[in-house]
């Protein structure tokens, strides 16, 4: 491990106070770039809220407020700090403004009012509480992470390759990691897994404001995968993809880890450019793509799932009006959807008519919390749409 | 009433999810885009109708409640804060498009529409409102008119696109009445016509500041793509050759040579005068022949023609957003307004004496676009919050000071943090006139009180 000044761990750190990001807050212009051109364009919290509170511009000018010690957090505040999706179309927007990185204020504000003690809602001590006790966001038993693992699916524990489907895959849709293993065993691609010794990799806990157990999980996953002297690992899940390879360095102080992370999409599309997976013609079939903001926006994955699509015979890959960095939240992120469902819901039912919009007879994504929170809408949304994960449309449709 | 009554009787009209006192939304809305100090209003409402606006001035009288309204929430003149607390509009809820007449070549929206969602909408159709604000994709409507406003793009054609394309208004008066201005005044007659009945009463809400009515819709004449459009870009070491360019290019009226020019020097870089053009064409000659006219005139002007991707991005980002905008600090709009064609390098010389020799200031644009004989003049000063708001204010009020006195007509007044007091005695019998009007319409004064009208 390389070792660094101070300094410069300080600056890698994860702020937890909201005084950290003073500068930042100042360089609001007010301009509000943020807030897009029309209501439903950017920010789906103020979609679903209405207020300017609901949006950057009116959380940040809150936020000076509170520096400036003209406002205290109250526990309606504390209600409005936990509606943010952290999606991350706010900060694309203020790319061309200020550079406010708008995710990171809210997320301190969160850990903030979590730190403090302050009427978090139920939600979240729900979801701390089940992490902390069975390592996943559902409180399941830990060994039903592997209920996926079938006889018939090989899992090699001296592969270099480690797969980390993550609490949503494993335990709400397993049939994306199925998929995945598959996939591997099909092209004949090693990998091993944690088993039950995998534990929520922590973006739940940092959406919510719970940094502390969330280093905790970090320190559990980086030991377990280090034990295995594993080079790579797999996610399903952007979620997990940003926190292993952008916050646990961060979380635990390295300057890197000891591994290198990398999406489903991406080790596919490698792997169908190496001419290792060939797919077949499929029915005839128009599909739109959902960026998720985790994959996507914040961390810059947006062609290799269209490459990929656009591969597979027989299906028309077409745009919603909002794609790649501008992509609509699906609803599910930022722990919206475990603390105002309502609102989660809200936001996908907006996403799937968008969708129908453009033709489409079907939504794919690369996300299983987008797969949840989409799917689950649709009935409401009155929308016939299929929705699948990347992964499940490339093993049906894969040949040989 | 108390507080919490009032806020109950707008939640009547309007819906409890649509209005709120809580003190971090209030917060919010307290700052627009210049540094004047926060204005917390005591409770904010998001109408969605003409009806729910005018249910809400009703009641606002009964119970003598001020009321303040605001588009996207960007003016950089204090045209809306709270200067007495009250309730605060937020408008940005009415924004839909509420009809596209291609035959007519028209388009209805509501007045918290941006120009950017409308000009999209028309784009889907061929036609497009070829002006926009500088205000970024969160300008309103209903804001530029307010403010008879306008930013550089296409206003060198057409004018300034908050008065000259607007064919007739709804809105609210301060006693909750209704009205429809234009051809529309007449029932069932569409809006094609700014004149109506009898006088011009819509002009007479352009440039109101929101003290006589709150707008709800707005009809405006649009217009078909053009077929061709080009950039160039052009450096010059002297604004008197910049003027004679403007003065050029505007002198035929009806077929202003270029859609937009726009001229800038930074007080870090006296010496170098930017100038961005924007030209189009129904058709290819038509452009071409623009095209080879401007050159020849800044050729003979001493222009040095530049890489023409300088203007691209800045003509084709100015609806959407400019790039880096705050890279040199938060932005202070400041010595605004509108200049005759012949005046531009006096005001220029201002600038320069007060910023760049005086206090040195090193990050300041001076800036100018023309509209059909005349100029549009601006400086922003860049500065970081908090420590160089003093310097900027100073800067700020000396230039305004200095500007009015020598004529400049401010793109806004606003309130006391505003322009309003660099035009104090400095108004005849034209502002009492705007006073008996004001008294008239808003016996109570509850809207906008403090704004524009003393």
């Amino acid at each position: 491990m390389t070792f660094y000044s101070q300094a410069y761990w300080w600056s890698r750190c994860l702020m937890t106070h909201l005084s950290s990001y003073a500068q930042e807050i100042m360089k609001c212009g007010r301009c509000g770039y943020c807030l897009g051109g029309y209501i439903a364009e950017t920010c789906p919290a103020r979609y679903v809220i209405g207020f300017e509170s609901g949006a950057a511009k009116g959380r940040i000018l809150a936020a000076r407020a509170m520096l400036e010690g003209r406002l205290e957090y109250s526990p309606k505040l504390v209600q409005r700090v936990y509606t943010c999706f952290l999606c991350g179309a706010c900060k694309t927007k203020c790319e061309d403004a200020a550079r406010i990185d708008t995710v990171e204020i809210i997320r301190a504000m969160r850990a903030e009012v979590y730190n403090r003690g302050m009427n978090i809602p139920d939600g979240v001590e729900k979801l701390g509480n089940a992490v902390e006790t069975r390592h996943n966001i559902f409180a399941s038993a830990p060994e039903k992470r592997t209920a996926w693992i079938t006889r018939d699916i090989n899992v090699d524990q001296n592969a270099e390759l480690l797969y980390f489907p993550g609490c949503v895959t494993s335990l709400r849709f397993p049939e994306i990691a199925e998929s995945t293993a598959r996939i591997l065993n099909r092209i004949r691609v090693g990998f091993s897994t944690l088993g039950a010794s995998e534990w929520c990799c922590g973006n739940p806990l940092l959406s919510t404001g719970q940094y502390e157990l969330a280093r905790e999980m970090a320190r559990h996953n980086v030991e377990e995968i280090k034990r295995r002297r594993t080079k790579h690992v797999l996610v399903s899940c952007p979620g997990c993809y940003k926190t292993l390879s952008k916050e646990y360095p961060k979380l635990l102080g390295f300057a890197e880890i000891p591994f290198d992370v990398i999406h489903t999409s991406q080790l596919f599309h490698r792997l169908a450019g190496e001419g290792r997976m060939v797919f077949r013609g499929m029915p005839k079939e128009v599909l739109t793509y959902h960026d998720p903001c985790e994959l996507g926006r914040l961390s810059g994955v947006y062609e290799q799932p269209r490459e990929l699509i656009q591969r597979i015979p027989g299906i028309k890959l077409v745009e919603m009006d909002r794609n790649r960095e501008m992509a609509w939240c699906c609803g599910g992120g930022g722990g919206v959807k475990i603390v105002y469902p309502s609102q989660a819901s809200k936001v996908a039912v907006a996403r799937l008519k968008e969708a129908e919009s453009c033709g489409a007879t079907g939504i794919v994504s690369s996300c299983p919390t987008c797969k949840w929170n989409l799917k689950e809408n649709l009935e409401t949304a009155g929308s016939r749409l299929e929705v699948v994960d990347l992964s499940e449309l490339l093993y049906s449709s894969l040949t040989g | 009433m108390d507080k919490r009554e009032l806020c109950e009787g707008i939640a009547a009209i309007v819906g409890t999810d649509n209005v709120t006192d809580l003190d971090f939304d209030l917060h919010a809305y307290s700052r627009d885009l210049s540094p004047a100090r926060g204005r917390v209003p005591s409770m904010v409402a998001r109408p969605r109708s003409s009806s729910e606006v005018s249910a809400i001035m009703r009641f606002a009288n009964r119970n003598s409640l001020p009321v303040y309204v605001r588009g996207g929430g960007s003016s950089h003149w204090a045209a809306w804060l709270p200067v007495h607390g009250g309730l605060l509009l937020d408008m940005y809820a009415m924004e839909d498009v509420l009809e596209i007449d291609d035959k007519n070549l028209t388009a209805t929206v509501q007045c918290g529409c941006t120009w950017y969602k409308l000009d999209g909408e028309l784009r889907k159709k061929g036609l497009t409102y070829l002006s926009s604000e500088m205000g970024g994709p969160a300008m309103t409507v209903g804001g530029s008119i307010i403010k008879a406003g306008g930013g550089p793009y296409g206003t060198t054609k057409f004018g300034l696109h908050g008065q000259c394309d607007v064919l007739g208004l709804e809105f609210v008066l301060p006693t909750g009445e209704i009205v429809r201005t234009g051809s529309g005044a007449y029932l069932g007659v569409p809006q094609f016509r700014r004149y109506g009945i009898g006088p011009d009463l819509t002009g007479l809400l352009i440039g109101s500041e929101g003290t006589l009515g709150i707008l709800t819709e707005a009809t405006l004449q649009v217009r078909p793509i053009p077929e061709a459009d080009d950039y160039l870009s052009f450096t010059f070491n002297d604004w008197n050759n910049v003027m004679e360019v403007g003065d050029a290019i505007t002198r035929t009226f009806g077929d202003e040579i270029a859609y937009a020019f726009e001229a800038s020097e930074e007080s870090s870089a006296l010496g170098t005068v930017t100038v961005r053009v924007q030209l189009y064409g129904y058709d290819r000659e038509m452009l071409e022949y623009r095209r080879r006219k401007l050159r020849e005139i800044c050729d003979k002007q001493k222009g040095k023609e530049v890489d023409a991707s300088i203007s691209q991005e800045f003509f084709t980002r100015v609806t959407k957003g400019l790039k880096g905008l705050f890279d040199q600090g938060v932005w202070h709009f400041t010595g605004c307004g509108l200049i005759p064609i012949r005046r531009l390098p006096e005001f220029n010389g201002v600038w320069r004496e007060i910023v760049a020799r005086k206090y040195k200031f090193p990050r300041c644009t001076f800036g100018a676009w023309t509209f059909p004989r005349g100029w549009t003049v601006y400086a922003h000063l860049r500065y970081i919050e908090p420590d160089e708001l003093e310097t900027i204010l100073t800067i700020s009020n000396e230039m305004n000071s200095r500007f009015m006195e020598m004529g400049i007509v401010p793109f806004g007044i606003g309130g006391p943090d505003g322009a309003l007091p660099f035009i104090r005695g400095r108004l005849g019998s034209y502002y009492e006139l705007l006073r008996s009007v004001k008294k008239a319409l808003d016996p109570n004064d509850i809207l906008q009180p403090g704004i524009l009208v003393e």
